[in-house]
Formats: structure tokens, sequence, C-alpha cells
């Protein structure tokens, strides 16, 4: 077997530390060896002499002794392409990460590269051409979430022509910035900026929304990914509904509205919000006079009805069962959006049991003129207009102790932008902001926070907050630290407002694990690069975007959702996608079938085979084997082996080093 | 004696079964039957000497009815079986046996063997039928069932090396230990594999380390603590302290042992993101 | 030539003392050695390590001729780190020099075998030293090799020794020296050959008394009548070769390797390349790869099979070959079966069955 050695001296990055001559002197000495060295291998004349050198030497396999793979691979995978070898014929020495950009002593750093470079030999001895498996694509997306990122990605991917179903949890589209007043820095009223974009997406037809549903599993692969949605009874018919609205004001029971974060009631039979899309109510089980009476006496015919009774399109379904769909997609995205930091865990602030502590949430949906108080002011213990409030910052973020040491992004810029309304809502009103570092790092965002101060003058404090507590009189006592002052400050408050910090959807594990995409220890999902990936994840063909990621504000959600969008884009148009070839595969004659390779597969990607002997052995599924070698480990006879990173190349590699 | 020799006739009777795996004496002592018709079914006996694990014979017997005849240790290795999809539940019947102690057959004074010291399972946990012990039956001794292993550990590291040096240096690799173990079904052992060479074949006291540290490490998590191994080796290497110290890992680590149930997964492959994935449910409304 | 045939008495402390200068002319001594309530024959240096109380040592004495482990050549590159105890050392840096630098075979002295083992040497000479084709590895340590036999005076249940034309609880049968343990602290030695005189030097050792070989008449018939086990072969063995019996009589066997490793006779070994040596270790046909060849068949693939072709080996084939059986009856492989196979009853059932297509 013929190799070829070519050194790469990077410009002086490999050879201002490795003396490149030495390297490619102590490679030729190996029998069946050629070396050589070039300035930039990966230049055009560098890649070119690589070509002529396989077709004069009539060369089998390259090894390119230089950077990082990561950069580089592709390049000279094609260079061998052009040279007429496989591309899996190539190995790479890490010379310049791994050895000249790390070490300082000249000596042992070229002796470093040469015995890189004859691992690399001794891998490569046993290379095999690899070729890659073609598989189709579907040209339909998923997207999980109809928040507004899930809404954007949906609009982008729909408007290039290709179809695309929204899978939203609750019975509305619209997240979180339905619930809104107004957003910053430009005070746009939320509900009117997104509603717009709610109804382009269920007007489109190449759009799909299921509401009120949840994605129960997913399996397949980049291309080819079969999802199995349960669209949740509503037991309100949704082709026959008109949305009048009679059946919920005639609803005699009354409970919180999670919308209204329990500030206000919904009925039993509810909208979530009146512009929510579709407009069609849905029946709340758990509170509803009928269905608990059927779970008390199922025999019955069931109290009240009273929706059934007064709706004139006869939309009232009571024994509508959830509806399971399946269908195939060639991508998913990933928009979860986030949930909000539960306080309670600061017993310095109430712990929750204050009625005028109230969340960042709590007060937008004071302040919106559709919200529980229509739009007034008021606090929520004895509904008198709160005058005087203190907003919180960093209730939850950046605290390690609480599980949360990372910034939370938006805080900043929403608390200024609800003591701006507040002052707007109650001119004569007294703001108080307790901060730790003001965090604006936006378009005209720095400027808005100024305008707060100056224009609406909302006084800005630097110090945390270490007490709330309720005076006789029943106001609140805020205690905190003025740093800049140098003094203690205590406020006494009608409401104080805390800015709870953004954490991560409770259902990301759950979907984490059932899409096998990867979380981090916030539990946001992890991204592909955070630099220059942040919109794909290491699953091929699973997209994330929106503040599941990681909490982030409505602009950098949209843009990320058109990033989503983007990628999924550039995957449908392809006609076929090409699948790496470094995958395991299994050695049927000595596979026991006992499986352990299945169990540690963190793709599902190990199916059963039944032998002509009739024993059960294993199978690689190659579409979805990511070649992450997990299985090799596992197995307990050697059965699977990786192709293109095989034990026997290993060992070699290692015996090479002796 | 007879409730086993009827079941097991019935069983054959019935065709339920091709074969009953069982126990019978011959020339004084004990050896594992085969019985296929109903009429070879009276040499069945059960009694103290009945040391053999005839889950063993499995391996031979895939994809084929059979009943065995199993004591509490042997019928967990059924289980470990399940677990790793190495038969189907519906192809065996299991005759259990109640036993209070089989004989140590290596001892001068005829002693129950060292596994039945502290054992949980006089009657097995996985069984089709049961026979009921006839005797008296006599309670394990309670008290640290790793005190043994545990006093090991104290010996400092040089007087432990030296113990199993003398030790693996007496092993000839005849392999007795893995083939008369019920968990060592692999079709082709590691030890022959030399594409590549992990392990070596030959005999010598680097390759006797080799292949017994191996063996124990793939036995974690799965040994039923039978006891065969130490049994049948023909140079007395104490392969169950070996084992039992892997055993007592496996508890402390994982509260993990072999063959407890049948639907739980091999401890290998045990990961439930429900159980294992700790989700603070403080931080999230 | 030796002189005369030599018998005398000497005391337990002599003998002793004659042992221990064995050692000291740098000769390697082999004696039982008591190991965890099991014998065997190891290499010595202080004679006072000596087991004197054993019926016989588990392993058969041929791993001293025919080691478990040899290398028959080294191609090491030289940078390989020291093995842990490897009986043959690797190369020290030397460059490819086959057999050139193996560790030269020592002189060697084996005490304490028993005549079973003393004979089995013999048996495995006909195979190993044939005319044409001698094996120069077995032949260099079988000529370097001396045997002092110790009679049996409390065969095993399972010994059959004495089935055997020249076998027998006191066979002087291929050893160099036979000792017989007559008293407490009395042995007779019998001188059989030169390599055994070298040993026992001393003419002053008192010549036995006819009390003494009266004795050794007594024990000689008492230590014969213990022998309940015999050897049957079926004379139409090779015929019997399809019977259904070998089916039936193979189900318990789960096919490890002790009955062929503890048989004094057996002698097939697998040569591979590892780790840079060409060895030669010991190989059971009772293991499937035994049979595997380069194509991937195994013509041996049931269990039956390898089981019966253990049979054919010792008391078909061999004897058509070398003109006797490849057994010396000294019972392990009865001893040891951990599901106590017995070969004579295996034999017996055999030959009461019918050739069955």
């Amino acid at each position: 077997m013929k190799i070829g050695v070519f050194v790469c001296h990077c410009g002086t990055n490999i050879s201002a530390v490795i003396d490149v001559q030495k390297v490619v002197n102590d490679l030729a000495k190996m029998p069946g060896v050629f070396a050589m060295d070039y300035k930039f291998m990966c230049s055009d004349p560098g890649q070119n002499m690589i070509i002529s050198e396989i077709k004069q030497k009539k060369l089998d396999a390259v090894i390119v002794a230089a950077c990082s793979p990561c950069l580089h691979e592709l390049t000279f995978r094609n260079t061998l392409i052009r040279g007429g070898l496989n591309p899996y014929m190539l190995e790479i020495a890490n010379i310049r990460e791994q050895d000249s950009w790390v070490h300082t002593d000249r000596d042992k750093a070229t002796e470093k590269a040469v015995r890189l470079a004859k691992m690399a030999v001794a891998k490569a001895k046993r290379n095999q051409p690899l070729f890659p498996q073609e598989v189709s694509v579907e040209k339909s997306c998923l997207v999980i979430g109809g928040g507004i990122a899930g809404i954007q990605a949906a609009i982008d991917i729909s408007s290039a022509g290709y179809q695309t179903v929204i899978v939203e949890k609750e019975p509305s589209i619209g997240g979180k910035m339905a619930m809104f007043d107004k957003t910053f820095p430009t005070l746009d009223c939320s509900a009117c900026i997104l509603t717009p974009k709610m109804v382009q997406a269920s007007q489109s037809k190449k759009v799909k929304i299921y509401t009120y549903s949840e994605v129960e599993e997913i399996g397949g692969y980049v291309g080819n990914f079969n999802a199995r949605i349960r669209v949740k009874a509503r037991s309100v018919n949704m082709e026959k509904c008109t949305g009048c609205g009679i059946c919920w004001q005639k609803c005699p029971v009354k409970v919180n509205s999670e919308f209204e974060q329990n500030l206000g009631p919904r009925k039993a039979v509810y909208v979530p919000f009146a512009q929510a899309v579709p407009n069609v109510p849905v029946i709340d089980c758990v509170n509803c006079t009928y269905y608990r009476s059927k779970r008390q006496n199922p025999e019955s015919k069931g109290l009240c009805r009273i929706c059934e009774k007064f709706c004139p399109a006869g939309a009232i379904e009571f024994d509508q069962k959830d509806k399971i769909i399946e269908e195939k997609f060639g991508a998913v995205i990933v928009a979860t959006g986030f949930s909000a930091f539960d306080h309670k865990v600061y017993g310095e602030y109430g712990a929750g049991r204050y009625k005028d502590v109230v969340t960042a949430l709590q007060f937008e949906r004071l302040l919106n003129s559709s919200g529980p108080t229509q739009g007034k002011i008021l606090r929520p213990s004895d509904s008198k207009e709160a005058r005087t409030i203190v907003f919180v910052q960093c209730v939850g973020s950046r605290d390690e102790s609480k599980g949360v040491p990372y910034c939370s992004r938006v805080c900043c810029m929403y608390t200024a932008k609800q003591a701006l309304l507040l002052k707007e809502h109650i001119p004569d009103a007294n703001a108080y902001v307790f901060y730790i570092d003001i965090r604006a790092a936006g378009k005209n965002y720095e400027e808005f926070i100024e305008r707060v101060q100056d224009e609406y003058g909302v006084l800005y404090l630097r110090g945390r907050v270490s007490k709330i507590y309720r005076t006789g009189d029943g106001a609140l006592l805020v205690r905190g630290a003025d740093t800049l002052s140098g003094t203690q400050v205590e406020i006494s408050a009608d409401m104080v407002v805390l800015a709870t910090g953004l954490v991560s959807n409770p259902e990301t594990v759950k979907l984490g694990q059932m899409i096998g995409i990867p979380y981090d220890k916030n539990r946001f999902f992890t991204e592909s690069h955070p630099k220059l990936a942040p919109a794909e994840t290491q699953t091929a063909g699973v997209f994330i975007c929106g503040a599941c990621q990681f909490p982030k504000d409505i602009p950098d959600s949209v843009a990320q959702a058109g990033a989503a969008a983007s990628k999924v884009l550039g995957l449908f148009s392809q006609e076929h996608l090409m699948l790496e070839p470094v995958l395991a595969c299994v050695n049927q004659k000595i596979c026991n079938g006992c499986f352990h390779c299945r169990a540690v597969c963190p793709y599902n990607a190990i199916d059963e085979e039944i032998l002509k002997d009739k024993s059960v052995v294993a199978r690689v599924i190659e579409s979805k084997c990511h070649g992450c070698g997990n299985c090799i480990s596992a197995c307990p006879v050697s059965a699977v082996d990786l192709k293109g990173y095989t034990n026997e190349q290993i060992l070699e590699q290692l015996q090479s080093l002796r | 004696m007879k409730e086993l020799i009827d079941k097991a006739k019935e069983l054959l009777k019935e065709k339920k079964v091709e074969t009953v795996i069982g126990y019978r004496e011959i020339r004084g002592c004990v050896v594992p039957a085969y019985v296929d018709s109903p009429c070879d079914a009276d040499c069945l006996i059960f009694d103290k000497r009945c040391v053999y694990n005839l889950a063993n014979y499995l391996k031979w017997f895939k994809n084929k009815n059979v009943a065995l005849v199993l004591k509490g240790c042997d019928a967990k290795s059924i289980n470990v079986w399940l677990q790793e999809f190495q038969i189907k539940r519906e192809n065996i019947f299991i005759i259990g046996v109640e036993c209070y102690g089989v004989m140590n057959e290596k001892s001068a004074d005829a002693g129950l063997s060292d596994k039945c010291g502290h054992c949980e399972a006089h009657v097995p946990n996985i069984y089709d039928a049961v026979i009921k012990h006839q005797g008296d039956k006599k309670e394990s001794v309670q008290g640290e069932p790793f005190k043994d292993i545990q006093e090991f550990e104290k010996l400092p590291h040089d007087e432990r090396w030296d113990f199993w040096k003398k030790q693996f240096e007496k092993c000839i690799k005849c392999y007795a230990c893995r083939e008369i173990c019920p968990m060592c079904y692999c079709k082709e052992c590691i030890v022959e594999r030399n594409i590549p060479q992990w392990i070596m074949s030959s005999p010598s006291v680097k390759g006797n380390f080799e292949w017994n540290m191996v063996r124990a490490f793939h036995l974690a998590g799965r040994c039923v603590e039978c006891g065969e191994c130490e049994r049948a080796c023909p140079v007395n290497i104490p392969l169950m302290k070996l084992n039992k110290k892997l055993i007592k890992e496996m508890k402390e680590l994982f509260d993990y042992s072999a063959g407890q149930k049948e639907d739980v997964k091999s401890a290998i492959d045990d990961f439930y993101p429900e159980k294992d994935i700790k989700i603070d449910d403080k931080m999230i409304r | 030539m030796i002189s005369e045939m030599k018998k005398f008495i000497i005391s337990k402390n002599e003998l002793k003392k004659i042992l221990a200068g064995i050692v000291a002319e740098n000769i390697k001594l082999i004696a039982p050695v008591s190991r965890d309530n099991a014998f065997f024959l190891e290499e010595v240096s202080d004679a006072e390590k000596i087991a004197w109380d054993y019926s016989n040592v588990v392993k058969p004495v041929k791993e001293h001729i025919f080691p478990m482990r040899e290398v028959l050549l080294d191609f090491g590159r030289g940078t390989d780190p020291p093995a842990l105890d490897e009986p043959e050392a690797r190369s020290s840096g030397k460059e490819k020099n086959p057999a050139g630098n193996m560790p030269p075979v020592k002189e060697q002295v084996i005490f304490g075998l028993r005549p079973c083992d003393a004979r089995s040497l013999l048996v495995l000479d006909k195979p190993f030293l044939q005319e044409k084709y001698v094996d120069s590895y077995y032949k260099e340590r079988r000529e370097k090799t001396t045997l002092i036999a110790m009679a049996c005076l409390n065969p095993e249940k399972t010994c059959l020794c004495s089935s055997f034309e020249n076998g027998g609880p006191f066979s002087s049968a291929g050893s160099d020296v036979l000792c017989v343990q007559t008293g407490q602290d009395e042995f007779l030695v019998e001188i059989l050959s030169e390599k055994g005189e070298k040993i026992f030097k001393n003419p002053s050792f008192a010549q036995p008394s006819g009390e003494v070989l009266k004795k050794l008449e007594n024990l000689k018939a008492d230590s014969e009548a213990k022998i309940c086990k015999a050897l049957k072969v079926p004379e139409n063995l090779r015929e019997l070769f399809e019977a259904g019996t070998w089916e039936t009589e193979s189900l318990s066997c789960i096919a490890c390797g002790i009955c062929r490793y503890l048989s004094a006779t057996c002698y097939c070994f697998n040569i591979t390349d590892e780790f840079e040596q060409r060895l030669r270790y010991w190989i059971p046909c009772s293991f499937k790869n035994y049979t595997k060849m380069t194509s991937g068949e195994i013509s041996r693939e049931k269990k039956s099979a390898r089981f019966k072709h253990w049979y054919f080996h010792k008391f078909s084939y061999h004897k058509d070959n070398f003109g006797e059986y490849l057994c010396v009856g000294c019972g392990r492989c009865i001893k040891y079966c951990p599901v106590k196979i017995d070969f004579t009853e295996v034999l017996g059932k055999i030959g009461n069955s019918k050739q069955e297509q």
C-alpha cells in the first residue's frame, strides 16, 4: 500500500515551532510512504500538488499533517475525489492545534508531530473506501411550539412553498407574546403586531395548525421523520363552531385564568384570549361541571350542559375523543419557548404569600387594557390603585444558589418598559427600580433606558432588595440597598413587581429524549455550535429557535426562527441527502442478540434481524447512525465496529507509538 | 420426589416440552439428567447434592421447549437470560424447587456451599410450578453478606496482588468457568477474537490475569452467584471472591442485584430518563 | 549402561538431601507442592517445600516436556514492555533472528510423579519423536529430563492404570528412578537408567533386606487391589461412529477443556502469532474453533461430534497410527470433570448400543 504524507507549514503557524523537514524525512523512512511538504496545503496549488502526486505515484491513501480536521477535512476529501481516490482514504494528523499552537519546545514538538503523523499512517494502512448512502427527503416541516418563533418559522417555510405543521400545546397559538401589553423599545402593542402573523400563518394554505395538541413520539431520521401527534379533545367541533362566544358567556363555572396569570377568571369552557387563533373554545374537563359529574357517576346524563343548550351551531361535543395523527416530515423545528421562574423560593420576598408582590407577567396583564383589571393598575389584594411601585430586577436570574446562574437578557428592558407604562397610566405614580446591572444591548435599547429615567422620572437604585414585608396598613415595605450612595433604602410600596427570570420549558427533557437532541444543564436545548450554528442541533434535520434555545427578546427570536427556516429550506432544496458513511456495523456471525448496543444508542439506530437459524441479532439502521461509537464500547464480544474508525485501526495507531 | 417426577411426566405426556432437564443419581453421585419420555422421568431426584446450575444447558436448547428443575439461585439466571433476549419465556417451563442449601463438593466435611449462607431465594423468584421442600428448613445466616470481601479489601495492595498472582499462576485456561457459567453464552468469546486480539488466548500469568479479570467485568451486574465456576475450577482458584467483589460494587454503586425480576433492564442498559434525570420542580412554574 | 538393577533403602532426610543437591548443581528440580489443598508439580528451590502426602498432582507431567505455552519463534521489535512473569522471556532489543534468541532449555529433574505420568511420556514419545518428524522442542526437553517416580500406595477410585500392559501403581515403565515409601521414614529406591544413576551417586546406601522386599510385594498387592476401574474399549468401536448413544451421552458435557488439558496424554495444540511471538499452546478439541478453517467453516460444529472425537482419537485413531491407546489410566478426566462424566461408563454404553445409521 502506498501512502502519501503531505506536511503543511501553514505559513509559519506550524513551521515556527515544528521542524517540518525533519517530519518529512522521518516519515519518508517508513516503508511504502512518500512524504513532502508545502507552505499552504489547503490552497489551490497545495491541493493540486496532492492530486498530481496521487496520480504520479499511484497513491492508495493520503495523510495531510496540518490543521484540525474541523477546518479542512472536507476540503481534502474533495481533493482526493478529484485525484481519483475514495474520499475516506484520507487521514488528517492535527499538528497545529494539537502541537505547534500548544507547545514551545521545538525538539519535543517535532517529535510529537512525527508520532502524530505515524499514527495517521498506521490508521490509513487499514482504511477502506467508504460510500455514503442516499436518502430521500420528505418536503414537509414539523414546528413544535406556536409562539412567535414557531409562527415566524412556519411563515418563512410556507412562503417558499413547502408544507408546515405547527403543533401547539395551548388552545391557541401566540405563546407568551400574546400576554404582553406593549413591546420594547417601540412600545408597539404586542397583540397588534402578533395577531397579523398569527392570522397569516393560519390562513396560509401551506400551514396546518394543530392546537391543544402534543407530539407524542418522533422516530426516523433527517428527511424521513415519523411523528405521532395527539390532538386532544376540545369537546368543541372545530368545523361547526362560529366563535360567537355564547357558550363561555353562559358558563356558570369560574376558575383562575392561566392566561391572566391567576389574576382574573375564566370559564370552564373558554377561549384563552380574545384574539385566539383558532377562535374555538376548549372545555376544561377538570373543572367543568358536566365532566365532574360524569366522573362521579358515569351512568348519569351529566349535570349542567348549559353551553350545549345555548350553542346555536350545535358545536359542543362532550364525547369527543383525542385524535392521533401520524405524519411524515423531512425536518423538525423545536420552538417550545420558556417558562417563568417561580419566585416562591425567595422567602425574603414573601415566598408567594403576598398578593401584591406580583411577577412581571402578572404586571403585563394588569397593564393590558384587555386584562383582568382593564388596564387599571389595581392592587390584587384590595383593588386599590397602586401609586408606588417597586420593581425588583434579577429575581432568580444570576443567582447560582437558586439554580439559575445565567442572565435572562430581557428583564432589564421589560422592567424599564413596565415602569414607563406605569407612568403613562398614572403620571404621578412613583416608580423605583432596584437593579444590579442594566443590560440594554440592542438597537435603541440604551436610549430607551435613558428615556425612562430622564423623561419619565423612574428612579433607578443600584442595589438588591433584602426584604419585602407587609406593614400594618396593608402596604409593602421594601428594604434594599442603594450602593451608589452607600445607604440603605426603605420604600413603602403599594405593589412590588418582581422581574422573574426566564427558565426552560418543563417539557424540555421529555422532548429532548423523544427527538434525540441534547439539552444543557439549564435545560435549554443545545445548539450545534454556539457561535456558528445557533439554530441547528447535533441531530441532523432538527433545528431550534426562540427562547427554548436560550432566553432572548422578540427580534432575536424572529431572527433565529428565520435562520432555522432557512436551514430547513436548504434541506428541502435537495432531492436526496448524502449520509456520512462513518457508521457502526454489526458482525452478525458473532452477535449474541443481547442488545446492550441498542440500550446505549442515543439515536435508536439499532434494529433486530432474524437470521436463517432463527437467532436474533442486531442490525444498524445506517440512516440513523451518527457514528458516535457507544455501541462499540458496550458490546461484550466486540461484534460491532465503526467503519472508518475500526478497532484494529485504533490499536494500530497505539502500536505505532511504541 | 414424587411431585417432581409427576410434574415431569405430565409435561412430557402433554407434549408441553420436548425435554425435562433435572438431576439424577448414578454411581453414588448426582449428574444432570435429560428426560425425553415420561417413562424415563422416574430417575429425577432433588437433594443436597444437586449443585449444578441447570440453566446453563439452555445454551444448547435455544428455540426448543424445555422444562428445567431450578433452585432459587439458578432461577435468577433465567431472569438475566430474559433481560438479554436470549430465550423466550414461553419456551421454558420452570420447575422451581424450594431449597435450603446444597453441599460444597470441595470441602472435606460436606458442609453447605458458601453461597447458601446468605441465600434469600429459598423459593425461586420465577417459576411455573414449585416443588415444596421436604425435610427441615435451615434458615440462612443473617449478617453482612460481603464480610469476607470487606476483610480482604483491607489488606495492603501488595498482599492482594501477590495473592491473585499466586492464584493465576495455577490457571490452565481450561475455560471450565466459562462453559459452566450460564451467563457466558457468547457465540464467540472475547478471548477468542483475534482481529483484533483483545486479550491473550494462550496461558501465561499475564494472560490468565487478563482472562479472569475480563470475565469478572463482563459478569458485573449479571452474575447470580450460583458458584458453579469455582466448583468447576480444577485448580481451586477462588473465583467467587472476584465475582462477589463486583456484586458488592454493583449493589453499593447502583443498588442493583442480578436476576431479581424478568422485566427489569439489565444493569448496563438501566437508564430511565424519568428516574435518572432529576428535575428541580421548584424552579419552574 | 547401568551396572546392575540397583535397589537401595534411604531415609526421608537423605532423600531430601539428594534433592537439595540437585538444586545446588543448578539443575531445575520439579517436585509436588501444595497450593490450597491441591498438589502441583512445580519448580522448587527448597527441598523442605516438597509435599509428600498426596494422591496425585492435578496437572500431568506432560506440561514440563510439552509446555502449556511455548514460544517457537520470537520476532519482537524489542520495544515491548516486559510481560508479567512470561514463562519465556522476550528477546531484548535484538533484531529479527528466528529461534536465535530463545533462552536455553535447562536440565531438569522431576521428582514425585506417579507411574502413570511416567508412562504417559512413553506414550507421547511416539507422536512427537517419529522417525521422519521429530519435534525438536519436545526432543530437547525430553532428553534433558530425568524422572524420579513415586509409586502409588493409595490409588483413587478414579484410577485405572492397571488396565494397561505396562501399567500399575508400582510400574517402573518410563521412569529413570522409582521410589516406594515402604515405611514411615523408609524409601526403597530402584535405579532404572543411567540418568537415574547420575542422581543417586552415593554407593553407600543400604541394600534392601528380604523383609523390605516382602513389604514391597505386599504394598504392591494392596495397592493394585484398590484399583476398581477398568478400561474396556468396544472392539467394534469404529463401526459405532454413528451410534445415537453419542448424542445422549454428550448432553451433559459442557465442552470445556478440563479432560483434554488434564489428560496425561492429550497433546493437541494450536500455533498462532500473538504479540510478536509465534506460540504453541494447548487447545482442546472440545472447542468449536478447534476445527475452524480459513473459510470460516467449522467441521465439528455439534457438541456431540466434539465429544465423540476425543474417544475416537484416544481409542481408535491413535491405536491405528501408533499401536496403542492414547491413555495411561491416570483418571484425571473422571476426577475433575465438572459434570462427572466417566469415560469408561460412556464406552460401556457405546459398546452396548447398536450401530445406527
